[in-house]
């Protein structure tokens, strides 16, 4: 559904819903939306993004106002996120206990699920109601549970599908040799938000040490890293912002080159001298944890990391979690000396600064306690005029950029592969699939 | 002969036991928390001791096993964590999937396995016994995963098919069932079927030089004869023991094989709730796997009896 954002005080934020659209037979009004908000700030695992907020008022039927407690400026686009804030109906989760269940999933898209055969498909059914008249084009998605990569790959060489993966995207690795066999079908190839780094206990030896961690930052040759598993191509220095953000990216080449060296250099001398200096002469062992689990090309960094790493003397032992206990321990930072992975991608600068560097949320996986950025980072989130906030957000990358709190890899290009006859497919930004599909229609 | 089944099915007991205990304790000793997935990703609830008292994962450890336990003696296995589902409810929607996969992996093994093995053995040191023993060797050295892999993927390079379908159960469609079946079951068949290969042939060269199939030869009997009527049967001794040995492979391999062939079976449903640390999941599943394995390993103990008559009189 639509709903027009207006900030129209400092901390006041007017949320209109347009077009009246209806869910469950019945109009979604205001307090349909205070409702899943307020559900948001007291129970998402993201409720983080909601801690400046005071509270959310009725206005009338189609109207709410946020207040929030100082000028919140990730507050619009936290808003406009689909990812975290849904609008949910409150009679399905007085109905059902949660979300969580199938028939829970009721709202105003384009699309109702109408079966979930677990395991097997998901089925959606167009929405004749849906508030942009006219759409979608299709009649019904049709969406096949395939959890192993090659045989989604396969799919989609032999036509089976019209296109794969559950948010539109292949790897470099996977989607080259693709276009090689099948060159036929549309391959559309952009930067995404993927963002992957190593990540370390700055608050416990060794990793306490500057030194130690610039050591580590200097011996990961991103060129060759990027030439190697990427076939040359995608965003040489993730962090702390990643190149898909350019209007918030400060380029490398902007930093003091003396500072830059530690975010970007290779230099393994001058790695070796620093571990000595730290009193590490000949070099140390460190666990490093991680998910071998994650989709190409993530095994091959791993792998990657320890050549690269044993090339300075530091000698990483490798310690694959499985996915549940590495989402409950790791993840959210609780691991011993080291670790490497990628980080959930968003859409927000502030996810990326205040949530990676500030103590407190879980995304600060380096335990990064710095008193300057703290203040910092809290400066640009209540900063509302953008030009004044972007100039905030280049310090901070100025800041951070010799700290090596973080040690970020390179990612390659994500590719948006469909059939031919698949036309209106929009690759996007961002998790949800339904609007790659909205307008998208068969033309066979 | 009754003594020996009798002791075979009462051994059940404490082994199930056993296994409902040392899977317990192993999937709490493990790191990851139910609790913080549960909410860190999904909402579940207000706060981690609200969700740990409301899932009753507060109480101490031999309470919740007590607990689990009373529920199984009267038929219970639980509720999943996440969906709230009894787990009886989704194991009987995706055991027949496991079972039939299972079932036809076995009829393709042994078939492969015993035939191939009885050529070999029948044939030494000819062309037909040494592509027995290299097809016997390939498929021990294959890893199935691999061999699924270049199954799935071979054929949508080169022919652009691709042994994939989505699922359909046998009642619905019989034939489109069988025809999304067969790929896996041959996969995984020929697979498992190297090391029925190797023990066959041996045991079929140490049968044929025994003194009562050196008399058959002698009375004039066809080969046929000599081979079907008195060699095979006792030759399948062993063979019946490694099928035995083999059941947890069987069922065990199932979770591969069902991820690339996008089956809705055990597998993929044991797995999602290990990564899940789904405690009741994990544990009613292994608890009817192990079952289902102890059954068939019953069966294999009776056809000892069958095959070899010492246990009968013994």
């Amino acid at each position: 559904m639509a709903i027009e954002i207006r900030a129209n005080a400092i901390t006041q934020i007017h949320m209109v819903i347009q077009n009246k659209p209806s869910v469950n037979g019945r109009a979604v009004k205001a307090p349909d939306v205070k409702y899943s908000l307020d559900r948001f700030a007291a129970k998402s695992g993201y409720r983080a993004r909601f801690d400046d907020v005071d509270h959310v008022e009725v206005v009338d039927d189609y109207t709410v106002k946020i207040v929030t407690k100082y000028p919140f400026a990730p507050l619009l686009v936290n808003l406009a996120s689909p990812s975290h804030n849904f609008i949910l109906p409150k009679e399905a989760e007085d109905k059902y206990g949660d979300f969580n269940k199938a028939e829970a999933a009721i709202g105003t898209g384009p699309f109702i699920l109408e079966r979930y055969e677990r395991g097997v498909k998901l089925v959606f059914k167009r929405n004749p109601d849906y508030y942009i008249k006219g759409l979608p084009y299709v009649d019904g998605i049709e969406w096949q549970i395939t959890p192993n990569d090659a045989a989604r790959v396969a799919l989609l060489r032999t036509g089976k599908v019209d296109f794969v993966h559950t948010t539109g995207l292949l790897a470099g690795e996977e989607a080259i040799p693709l276009q090689r066999t099948n060159p036929e079908l549309k391959f559309f190839k952009y930067q995404s938000l993927n963002w992957g780094m190593f990540y370390m206990r700055t608050d416990q030896p060794p990793f306490n040490d500057i030194r130690v961690r610039r050591a580590l930052s200097l011996a990961i040759n991103r060129p060759a890293w990027l030439e190697t598993l990427e076939f040359g191509e995608g965003c040489l220095i993730t962090g702390p912002i990643p190149c898909a953000l350019p209007e918030w990216k400060l380029d490398v080449k902007e930093l003091d080159p003396i500072k830059a060296k530690y975010l970007a250099g290779f230099d393994r001398e001058e790695a070796r001298r620093l571990l000595a200096e730290a009193g590490f002469p000949k070099g140390f062992t460190t666990p490093m944890y991680h998910h071998p689990g994650y989709t190409t090309p993530w095994p091959s960094r791993f792998e990657l990391a320890v050549d690269e790493l044993s090339k300075v003397g530091i000698k990483v032992e490798l310690k694959p979690q499985e996915y549940g206990d590495y989402i409950s321990t790791t993840f959210l930072g609780k691991f011993e000396k080291l670790a490497m992975g990628p980080i959930t991608p968003f859409l927000e600068v502030d996810d990326y600064l205040y949530g990676a560097f500030s103590p407190g949320p879980p995304n600060n996986r380096s335990h990064v306690d710095d008193a300057e950025l703290n203040a910092m980072l809290l400066a640009q989130r209540r900063e509302l005029d953008p030009e004044k906030r972007q100039r905030i957000v280049y310090d901070i990358q100025r800041y951070v950029a010799d700290k090596a709190y973080y040690v970020y890899i390179p990612i390659g290009l994500s590719y948006h592969v469909h059939q031919p006859y698949l036309k209106g497919f929009a690759p996007k930004i961002g998790h949800t699939m339904v609007h790659r599909v909205i307008a998208a229609w068969l033309d066979k | 002969m009754r003594e020996y089944l009798l002791k075979r099915v009462l051994l059940i007991v404490p082994t199930l036991f056993l296994v409902t205990l040392l899977v317990f304790l192993l999937m709490h000793m493990r790191s990851g928390d139910v609790v913080i997935q549960m909410l860190e990703g999904y909402a579940y609830a207000d706060t981690v001791e609200a969700l740990r008292r409301e899932l009753g994962l507060d109480k101490p450890l031999h309470e919740q096993y007590l607990a689990w336990m009373g529920g199984v003696l009267q038929g219970d296995l639980g509720r999943s964590l996440w969906t709230k589902e009894p787990i009886l409810v989704e194991f009987a929607r995706r055991f027949p999937v496991t079972l039939e996969l299972t079932l036809l992996t076995v009829i393709i093994s042994v078939t492969f396995g015993v035939g191939v093995g009885v050529l070999s053995a029948i044939r030494q040191e000819t062309w037909i016994d040494y592509i027995g023993r290299v097809v016997a060797i390939m498929a021990l050295a294959m890893p199935v995963f691999w061999l699924a892999i270049l199954v799935v993927v071979i054929p949508a390079i080169y022919w652009r098919w691709t042994p994939l379908w989505t699922y359909v159960t046998l009642t619905a469609d019989p034939l489109e069932n069988l025809k999304i079946m067969i790929f896996p079951a041959l996969v995984f068949g020929v697979s498992r079927a190297g090391p029925i290969m190797r023990i066959m042939r041996s045991s079929m060269l140490e049968v044929q030089r025994q003194d009562y199939i050196r008399t058959a030869w002698a009375k004039g009997l066809q080969e046929r004869t000599v081979v079907f009527k008195h060699a095979i049967k006792n030759a399948l001794i062993p063979v019946v023991s490694i099928i035995g040995l083999q059941i947890h492979f069987y069922l065990g391999g199932t979770v591969i094989i069902e991820s690339i062939f996008r089956l809705p079976g055990m597998g993929s449903f044991f797995f999602e709730a290990l990564i899940r640390r789904d405690f009741p999941v994990v544990q009613g599943v292994n608890l009817i796997v192990a079952t289902f394995a102890l059954l068939l390993n019953l069966v294999v103990d009776f056809s000892y009896a069958y095959l070899d008559p010492r246990i009968r009189y013994r």
